[in-house]
């Protein structure tokens, strides 16, 4: 098993119950696994927040501060010991 | 005239007192757009170069956009053009609230303040009558007081306000004008450039109704922004429940939330403190601006505790200010300073980041209790900090040294605290370490206002939106093509509309420019593409880089102060980044080429002949700029 810290600022954090979780997925496990690994967990109302209606990914998904976008997307493979940031695309000022 | 504008500008001269009606044209008014753009144009048309900012020949330029008054939500948008004290370039600030349609429902597109008074006046515009009221008696009260003694007197509670505090009387370089008590025209000194002319306060009162150019097809874009509003996960979930403060806990994740004066980014860590637990604990309600479902701004009480019973509002960037920057972690001293700031008309940004900056020369030894008076203003020190805002805004003791911002404040102590100053062309950092953010960090060193993370912001960098394309954030290639598209973006519309850059950024349908072309051609009439709403932008960013050149901004300006430009980060999600000088030569080259400005920043013939601004030509090649 590898060991992934989760930070979310985000009101994923209120269906995980905390800003910051340890969590343990398989050897091998990808970003695509830890986006299952949730859904199954916390059920629907992190489907909703996680998804929009079309089935593309409403959150910023990123690994030890890279953008998945900029890694091999959903197919990014995690290490033990990763930081997996979940922002929603928002806007702040 | 087209939609959604009366065709009307106010023109009031606070010497004569004296006022009159002039038309606005239709050219401008399609050209610019409204709000930032026409306010831009007015203050290049009639601010020459050189003039003294807090002369009577600076004006005060308040410019409404075609959407605010009708029923595009979040549009309760005023933008105000000036020259800045701060920085000597352009001001342009926009607040929000319930000022604006109010004023727009006076009638008036535009509202132009020349000359200087003799004594104290405040302005009470109702409709088409304009009245110059003596206002020896209210100088020398807070904002909040100031708004609620002219309601008052004037016998109406539905009236609006914008007035300036203690501060701006003061003459503070970084004073604000507030309005509807906690909105804020701030940054830049727009409060020390309305003190210059007397001016306390200005009252609206408004009846009328703008119409616009097609109900059919505007009901149509109506629903459409209203259902993306919906679906968009970062806005009624995180804007609407928390608040722009949510961003903190983002910026943390990312190593980017600035800390100690950007000497601990990354590593001081603001979350238990600072984070959306702490925050919403405090939360009472909220205060909407007219007419915008989303109402991010939380209403926060202080409830246990020496601050006891303070109610505020403070935003993100006051949150990093007068907390992250001062390494204060205690949120009530920070909505007792925001109240502070508020009442006494500072700039949060400003204020914090400047007092951030000394607390740092203090633990450097480079200055000491006989500076400050006998205050210990090491990093933490929240009474410190509190009672040099007050100083600040009475100019008192130690604070009369910081009252004009970082660079006055480090000129005048000298010793080598400008190596300290977070400031780029002269206004201070917003919350945002470039280092962790080189998109957004890039626009801050570009952009026409100076350090400012409203004129471009980088959702991509922050929230990994993927509009118009996803970025490296630490990467710095192609961050000048990126930067262009944001400046150009938000310059139309969200500044020139008006339209609050959150629901822009948030409701990112595909095709945001598109859709906001949609929303133009509903309200006013007109036939605009996705590539003409860019061009408006364009045209906007370009004018006022010309109004910058003709004060003598260049390459060199376009900047970072040396923190960010020798200093890697040493911790955090952004650990070892930097931009160094080579790094932002070639990012400066990039920017300058996408823009069509030569080498040394500068707008050529072509581009300005290309953008419809033939007249800057003359005025450049005079001045011996191009």
């Amino acid at each position: 098993m590898i060991k992934i810290k989760v930070i979310t600022g985000s009101e994923i954090a209120k269906i995980i119950g905390a800003h910051e979780k340890i969590i343990y997925l398989p050897e091998g496990a990808t970003v695509n696994d830890f986006l299952t690994y949730l859904k199954t967990e916390y059920g629907e109302p992190m489907e909703k927040f996680l998804f929009k209606s079309n089935r593309e990914l409403s959150q910023v998904v990123m690994v030890n501060g890279k953008n998945i976008a900029f890694l091999e997307g959903k197919d990014t493979k995690l290490k033990d010991g990763d930081e997996i940031f979940l922002v929603p695309i928002a806007a702040g000022g | 005239m087209y939609g959604g504008y009366w065709g009307k500008v106010l023109r009031v001269n606070l010497t004569n007192k004296t006022y009159k009606v002039e038309p606005l044209s239709e050219k401008v008014a399609k050209d610019f757009i409204g709000g930032a753009g026409v306010g831009i144009k007015y203050l290049y048309d009639e601010v020459p170069a050189g003039t003294d900012p807090l002369s009577p020949e600076n004006k005060l330029i308040f410019a409404t956009g075609p959407l605010t008054g009708t029923r595009t939500p979040s549009t309760s948008r005023l933008a105000l053009a000036t020259k800045s004290p701060l920085t000597g370039i352009v001001c342009l600030s926009l607040s929000g609230g319930h000022f604006p349609v109010e004023f727009k429902n006076t009638g008036h597109d535009v509202l132009i303040i020349e000359g200087k008074s003799e004594e104290p006046v405040y302005l009470y515009i109702k409709d088409d009558q304009v009245e110059f009221r003596p206002a020896d008696k209210l100088w020398g009260t807070t904002t909040h007081d100031c708004e609620h003694l002219i309601k008052t007197w004037l016998n109406d509670h539905n009236i609006r306000v914008a007035s300036i505090g203690p501060a701006a009387e003061n003459m503070s370089k970084i004073a604000s004008i507030m309005n509807d008590r906690n909105r804020a025209f701030g940054r830049r000194g727009t409060g020390t450039v309305m003190a210059s002319k007397n001016l306390k306060a200005i009252a609206v009162k408004g009846t009328k109704k703008v119409s616009i150019a097609s109900e059919d097809a505007f009901k149509e874009v109506h629903a459409k922004m209203l259902k993306a509003f919906k679906e968009a996960p970062g806005l009624y979930p995180a804007l609407g429940q928390h608040g722009t403060s949510s961003v903190i806990e983002i910026l943390w994740g990312l190593g980017a939330c600035p800390a100690k004066n950007f000497s601990a980014t990354g590593e001081w860590n603001p979350v238990p403190g600072l984070g959306i637990a702490t925050l919403s604990a405090k939360k009472i309600g909220k205060e909407p601006c007219y007419g915008c479902p989303v109402a991010c701004t939380q209403v926060r009480l202080v409830k246990e505790g020496r601050y006891k019973g303070t109610v505020s509002p403070p935003e993100y960037e006051t949150v990093f200010a007068l907390g992250a920057q001062c390494g204060i972690d205690n949120v009530d001293a920070i909505i007792y300073g925001d109240r502070l700031c508020n009442e006494l008309g500072l700039d949060s940004i400003s204020t914090g980041v400047t007092i951030g900056f000394a607390m740092e020369l203090y633990e450097r030894g480079i200055i000491t209790k006989e500076d400050t008076g006998g205050l210990e203003l090491k990093f933490g020190n929240e009474e410190a900090m509190l009672e040099l805002i007050r100083q600040m805004a009475y100019r008192e003791g130690f604070g009369a040294v910081l009252a004009d911002g970082t660079k006055a404040a480090a000129e005048k102590i000298g010793r080598g605290a400008e190596k300290y100053a977070m400031i780029i062309k002269g206004i201070e950092m917003p919350g945002y370490d470039p280092r962790a953010l080189k998109t957004h960090g890039f626009s801050f060193a570009t952009t026409y206002t100076g350090a400012d993370h409203n004129k471009g912001y980088a959702s991509q960098d922050v929230f990994g939106s993927p509009v118009p394309e996803p970025v490296d954030r630490l990467d710095p290639k192609g961050k000048g093509r990126i930067t262009k598209w944001n400046q150009d973006a938000k310059a139309a519309c969200c500044d020139a509309a008006v339209m609050c850059n959150f629901v822009f950024d948030a409701h990112y349908m595909p095709g945001p420019l598109e859709h906001m072309a949609e929303l133009f051609n509903a309200v006013c009439g007109y036939d605009f593409t996705a590539e003409d709403v860019m061009k408006v932008g364009e045209r906007i960013n370009n004018l006022a880089r010309a109004f910058n050149v003709r004060e003598g901004i260049s390459r060199k300006d376009d900047t970072f102060p040396e923190r960010i430009l020798t200093e890697p980060l040493k911790e955090g999600g952004s650990k070892g980044s930097y931009i160094p000088r080579e790094q932002l030569d070639m990012m400066l080259d990039e920017y300058y080429e996408v823009r069509g400005w030569n080498k040394n920043g500068i707008p050529t013939e072509e581009k300005l002949k290309e953008l419809g601004l033939e007249y800057v030509i003359e005025d450049l090649k005079k001045m011996g700029c191009l």
